[in-house]
C-alpha cells in the first residue's frame, strides 16, 4: 500500500515537473541549469487547524496566525516577509520611494492573473486601496495614503500624505491585492461569508465547511511556478489537545499552534520534528495609567522591579521562552535598544520606591498601605492559557514580597479583553474596568516598530492600542518624527529614545515572550521554516526553491 | 366513558399550554437579557481587538448594520415581534440567518444526544434489571460503584481518555470532527458518520449511564418485592419474563421522567463532548457564539433549545396519563 502510494506521488510528480516546464513562460519555473532540484510533488497535506477560521477574504478572516497565512495562500501582497521579518519584492518585482517619501513607485511582475484567468494589474492595486478605504479593516488603515496613479498597467506610484517608514512593512508587505472586476459589485464586504474568495495567490481556496475543514487546491498558474503541494487539506480541531494527539498518532501532518514546553521532547522522536524559536507574541503587565496609585511613575517602577521575570520565564515556560524588555520593544528586533532590554527583580528598589511613595505596612498584615489606601488589587488575565494563569500567580508571589497584594482574577477570553482598556478609552471600545493585568498581544506587534506609537501615543486617534492609558507629549512627539524617518538609522536612534522614556514611565511591562514550538510529520513535508516570531504556515516554503 | 376522559384530557392540556407558553416568553427574554449582560463590545469582536483604530463612520455603519445602534427596548422589541413571526434574526458574526445555521448544526446534536440517550437508557435498564436479579451479590455491588463513579466523572475526561486510548493509542476511531474531510457518499458517509458519532456518543453514554442504572436498580427493586412478581413465580414464570412482562412495566414510571427530564441535562453535555470532539453541533456554535458575542446567534439559539426542552417537558406531561392509570383519574 505504501510502496503504492510512493509510486502514485512519484509519478505525480513526474507529470507535474512536466507540465510546468512547459505551459509557463515565467522564468522563475524555469529549472536553474547544472542543479538538480528534485522535489517531490506531494499530493496531500494536512494542517490541522484549531482556530475556528471563516471565509479568508480580507474582511471576514480572523485571527493573525494561522488566518492571515491561511488567507494569502490565496491572494498576494505586493512585497512579502520573508523568515527573518525582512520584507522582500513579491507581487512587486521592485519598489522604491522618491527622495522626499512620499512617492513610493511599485512595477509589478509580468503575466500575473487571478485564479480566474484575469490578469492582476496596476488597477487593482488602485482599486484595493480605495476600497478598503471606503471599506476600512484595522489591520490596514490607509488614510495616510492620498491617492494612486496608474501611468501604465504594470506601474502602480502611491502618493503619501506623509513620509511613512514601515511603508514597505504594511501595506506593502501586509495589503493582499483583490480583484477588482469582483469586488467592485460587491457592497458589504463583511457579508462575504460563504461566497469562496478568488485571488491571484498559489492556492484557490475550493471547499470551506465552517468549523469542520479549509481545502486548498494548487493554481497551477502561478506566477512563481506551482506549488509543491497539491492539495491543503486544513480540519477544524476545536482542543489544542486533541490536534497534538492528531499530529503523534498521524492523523494530521502539522498543526496551527505552538505546543506547550514539557511536550517539546516527545514530538522530536518517531518521525515527527519541531520547528519554532523565540515567539513574538509577548505577555505585558499592564497598568492603568490613569488610575491611582498607578498613576505615578515610581509606583510603577516598583511594580516592574518586584516581578522575578527570570523566575516566570524557568518555572511558567520550563525555560522556554525570552524574557521581555523594559523598553518594551522584542530583544530580537532590530531597533530594540540594548540599553532598555534587561528588567530584573529588584525588591529592594521595590521597597524603597514604595516607602518613598509613603506605602508602609503599618499594620502588619503583610499589605502596605497609606491611609485608607491599601496595596491590593485584582490582577485580570485570561484563563484559556494555563502558561498566562501560572505566570499571573508567581507575579502575585513576588510581589507580595514588596508587599503589595494581587489577586489573580483569571476570566474567560472576551470578559479580560474587553475590562483591560483604560479608564478615558474612547468610540466603538467601552470604558475598561482594570487597575492591573497581564495582557497579551499578538506577534504582529513587535513585527513593525510603528506599533511603539499606537501603543502608547496619549492621541486618541493614532495610539489606538493605548491599553495603557499613557500620556507624554515628549513620547508623543518622537513616536511622530519617527514614523516619518525615511533612513533606518536616524529612525532606530528615534526608536532607542522613546525606549528609553518606556523604560522610565514604564506604562505597560513586556514581560515574556513563549517559544514557538510547532510540530509536523517529516514524511508528510519536511520544508517547514519557522517565520520569525510568527508561525510556520506561509505559502513560500510550499513553493519550489529558485 | 370516553367522553368523559376526553374532555378530562382537554382540560388538563388547557391548564398546561398556558403555563408553558409563559415558561417560552421568560425563557425567550432571559435568552435575550443574558448575553447582553456579559461584558464585552461585540463590534470590537466583530471588526478586531482594535477596532477603534477604524474611522467614526465605519464603526457606527457597522453598528447600524446589526441593528446595535437602537435602545434595548426597542432591540427586544424586534426580537419578539421576529419570534412571533418565526424569525430568529440574523447572526453577526456569521452574516447568515440564525434559522440556517440551526438547520447545518441542530440535526448533528440532534444525532449525538438522541444516539446517547436511547443507547444509555437501554444499557442502563438491561444491567439494572441484570443486577436486581442478583441483588447483593459481589457483581451487583461492584457496579452500583462503577456506575456512582461514572455518574460523577466530568464528560469532557471520560471524552479525552476515549480519545487518547481509542483514538490515539489504538487509532481505531478519528480524533476530531463529525464526518472526514474526505469526501464520501452512499453507504460510505453512513460508515463515516458512525465512525465519527462513536466516541462522542459513549463519552455521552458513560456520563449518564449511572443516573439510568442507579435509578432503574432503584425503581426495580421497589417492584420485586411485590406480591404479583411473587404470584407471577408461584406461577412458575421464567425469571426472565417476569423481570420483562411484570416487572419493568411496573418500574417504567419514573424510569420514563428520567428520560425526558435527561434531555436538557444531557444537551448541556453535549457542548463540552462536542467541543472534545470538535463535533460541528450546535454546542460549538453556541460556545463560539458566546465567546464572540453574537447576540442573534445566543438569543435564536437558546430560544430553539428551550422550546426542544419544554416540548419534550410537555410530550412527558401528556404522555404519563397513558404510562400510568392512577394519573388519568
Amino acid at each position: 500500500m505504501r510502496r503504492k502510494l510512493l509510486a502514485l506521488v512519484l509519478g505525480m510528480g513526474l507529470v507535474v515537473a512536466g507540465c510546468a516546464s512547459d505551459d509557463d513562460g515565467d522564468d522563475n519555473a524555469q529549472p536553474t541549469p547544472g542543479v538538480t532540484t528534485t522535489i517531490p510533488q506531494i499530493p496531500t497535506l494536512r494542517f490541522a487547524n484549531t482556530s475556528a477560521e471563516k471565509n479568508l477574504t480580507p474582511w471576514t478572516q480572523g485571527s493573525g496566525y494561522p488566518g492571515y497565512y491561511m488567507m494569502t495562500l490565496v491572494y498576494d501582497t505586493l512585497a512579502w516577509i520573508n523568515p527573518d521579518g525582512k520584507p522582500e519584492p513579491w507581487l512587486a518585482k521592485e519598489y522604491s520611494a522618491d527622495p522626499t517619501g512620499l512617492r513610493w513607485t511599485v512595477k509589478l511582475h509580468e503575466g500575473v492573473t487571478f485564479h480566474d484567468g484575469r490578469p492582476l494589474t496596476s488597477a487593482d492595486v488602485k482599486f484595493t486601496v480605495e476600497y478598503l478605504t471606503k471599506n476600512a479593516r484595522p489591520r490596514w488603515i490607509l488614510t495616510n495614503i492620498d491617492r494612486v496613479e496608474t501611468p501604465d498597467p504594470l506601474t502602480a506610484v502611491f502618493v503619501l500624505k506623509e513620509p511613512k517608514a514601515s511603508f514597505v512593512l504594511n501595506p506593502l508587505a501586509d495589503l493582499p491585492i483583490i480583484p477588482q472586476h469582483i469586488w467592485s459589485s460587491i457592497e458589504k464586504p463583511l457579508d462575504q461569508t460563504t461566497q469562496l474568495p478568488i485571488g491571484s495567490g498559489p492556492y484557490r481556496l475550493v471547499e470551506y465547511v465552517e468549523n469542520q475543514v479549509h481545502r486548498f487546491q494548487a493554481n497551477p498558474g502561478y506566477f512563481k511556478g506551482k506549488p509543491i503541494v497539491d492539495e491543503i487539506v486544513m480540519p477544524y480541531i476545536a482542543t489544542t489537545q486533541a490536534a497534538f494527539t492528531a499530529v503523534q498518532s498521524g492523523q494530521a501532518d502539522a498543526v496551527s499552534v505552538s505546543l506547550t514546553p514539557e511536550l517539546k521532547a516527545q514530538f522530536n522522536q518517531g518521525g515527527l520534528k519541531t520547528a519554532g524559536g523565540s515567539g513574538y507574541r509577548g505577555w505585558y503587565l499592564y497598568m492603568n495609567n490613569g488610575r491611582a496609585p498607578f498613576d505615578k511613575a515610581e509606583f510603577r517602577q516598583a511594580m516592574a522591579a518586584a516581578v522575578n521575570n527570570d523566575d516566570i520565564v524557568a518555572t511558567a515556560l520550563l525555560g522556554a521562552g525570552a524574557t521581555g524588555s523594559p523598553g518594551f520593544a522584542h530583544r530580537s528586533t532590530p531597533w530594540s535598544n540594548p540599553a532598555t532590554r534587561e528588567g530584573r527583580l529588584d525588591l529592594n528598589k521595590a521597597r524603597s520606591l514604595l516607602d518613598g511613595l509613603g506605602y508602609r505596612d503599618t499594620n502588619n498584615d503583610g499589605v502596605r498601605e497609606m491611609g485608607t489606601t491599601k496595596l491590593e488589587f485584582d490582577l485580570v488575565v485570561r484563563n484559556n492559557d494555563p502558561v498566562a494563569v501560572r505566570a499571573a500567580e508567581l507575579i502575585s508571589q513576588s510581589v507580595a514580597m514588596a508587599g503589595v497584594k494581587l489577586n489573580v482574577a483569571a476570566l474567560d477570553q472576551t470578559t479580560a479583553g474587553a475590562r483591560t482598556w483604560p479608564d478615558y478609552a474612547i468610540g466603538a471600545t467601552p470604558k475598561g474596568d482594570y487597575t492591573i493585568a497581564l495582557f497579551s498581544w499578538a506577534a504582529a506587534v513587535q513585527q513593525d516598530p510603528d506599533f511603539l506609537r499606537s501603543m502608547f501615543h496619549s492621541s486618541t486617534t493614532l495610539g489606538t492600542l493605548n491599553r495603557a492609558g499613557y500620556k507624554n507629549t515628549q513620547y508623543d512627539d518622537l513616536a511622530d518624527q519617527q514614523t516619518k524617518a525615511v533612513d533606518d538609522a536616524t529612525r532606530n536612534r528615534i526608536l532607542g529614545q522613546m525606549q528609553d522614556i518606556l523604560a522610565k514611565d514604564m506604562p505597560a511591562y513586556a514581560l515574556f515572550y513563549p517559544d514557538d514550538i510547532f510540530p509536523y510529520k517529516v514524511s508528510a513535508f519536511d520544508r517547514w521554516v519557522y517565520y520569525k516570531g510568527v508561525g510556520i504556515l506561509n505559502k513560500a516554503p510550499l513553493l519550489a526553491p529558485k | 366513558m370516553a367522553g368523559r376522559r376526553r374532555r378530562r384530557r382537554l382540560r388538563r392540556f388547557a391548564v398546561r399550554v398556558p403555563q408553558y407558553v409563559l415558561i417560552v416568553l421568560v425563557a425567550a427574554t432571559a435568552n435575550f437579557a443574558l448575553p447582553r449582560l456579559m461584558p464585552g463590545n461585540p463590534v470590537e469582536l466583530l471588526l478586531g481587538e482594535d477596532a477603534n483604530r477604524l474611522p467614526a463612520e465605519t464603526i457606527e455603519k457597522e453598528l447600524a448594520d446589526v441593528g446595535l445602534d437602537q435602545p434595548l427596548l426597542t432591540q427586544y422589541g424586534r426580537y419578539m415581534s421576529g419570534l412571533a413571526q418565526g424569525d430568529l434574526g440574523y447572526s453577526f458574526r456569521h452574516r447568515r440567518a440564525v434559522s440556517t445555521l440551526l438547520r447545518e448544526r441542530l440535526p448533528w446534536t440532534i444525532l449525538l444526544v438522541g444516539t446517547a440517550l436511547v443507547v444509555s437508557t437501554i444499557l442502563g435498564v438491561a444491567l439494572a434489571a441484570f443486577a436486581v436479579w442478583r441483588r447483593g451479590r459481589r457483581r451487583d455491588v461492584a457496579s452500583i460503584a462503577v456506575f456512582t463513579f461514572l455518574e460523577s466523572t466530568p464528560p469532557f475526561w471520560i471524552g479525552l481518555l476515549l480519545l487518547i486510548w481509542f483514538g490515539a493509542n489504538l487509532k481505531w476511531f478519528p480524533l476530531f470532527g463529525s464526518v472526514s474531510v474526505d469526501r464520501t457518499t452512499g453507504l460510505a458517509r453512513a460508515g463515516d458518520i458512525g465512525v465519527h458519532l462513536l466516541l462522542p456518543a459513549a463519552t455521552l453514554v458513560l456520563a449518564s449511564v449511572g443516573a439510568t442504572f442507579l435509578l432503574a436498580r432503584a425503581s426495580l427493586l421497589g417492584v420485586v418485592s411485590e406480591d404479583y412478581v411473587l404470584v407471577a413465580r408461584a406461577k412458575g414464570l421464567r425469571e426472565r419474563t417476569i423481570a420483562i412482562r411484570h416487572a419493568l412495566p411496573a418500574a417504567s414510571l419514573p424510569i420514563a421522567t428520567s428520560v425526558l427530564l435527561r434531555v436538557g441535562s444531557l444537551a448541556g453535555g453535549a457542548v463540552i463532548v462536542e467541543r472534545v470532539f470538535s463535533y460541528r453541533g450546535v454546542g460549538t456554535l453556541m460556545l463560539e457564539a458566546s465567546f464572540g458575542r453574537d447576540y442573534p446567534l445566543l438569543q435564536g439559539g437558546l430560544f430553539v433549545l428551550t422550546l426542544i426542552v419544554v416540548g419534550v417537558n410537555l410530550l412527558g406531561d401528556l404522555l404519563y396519563p397513558r404510562l400510568d392509570p392512577r394519573v388519568r383519574r
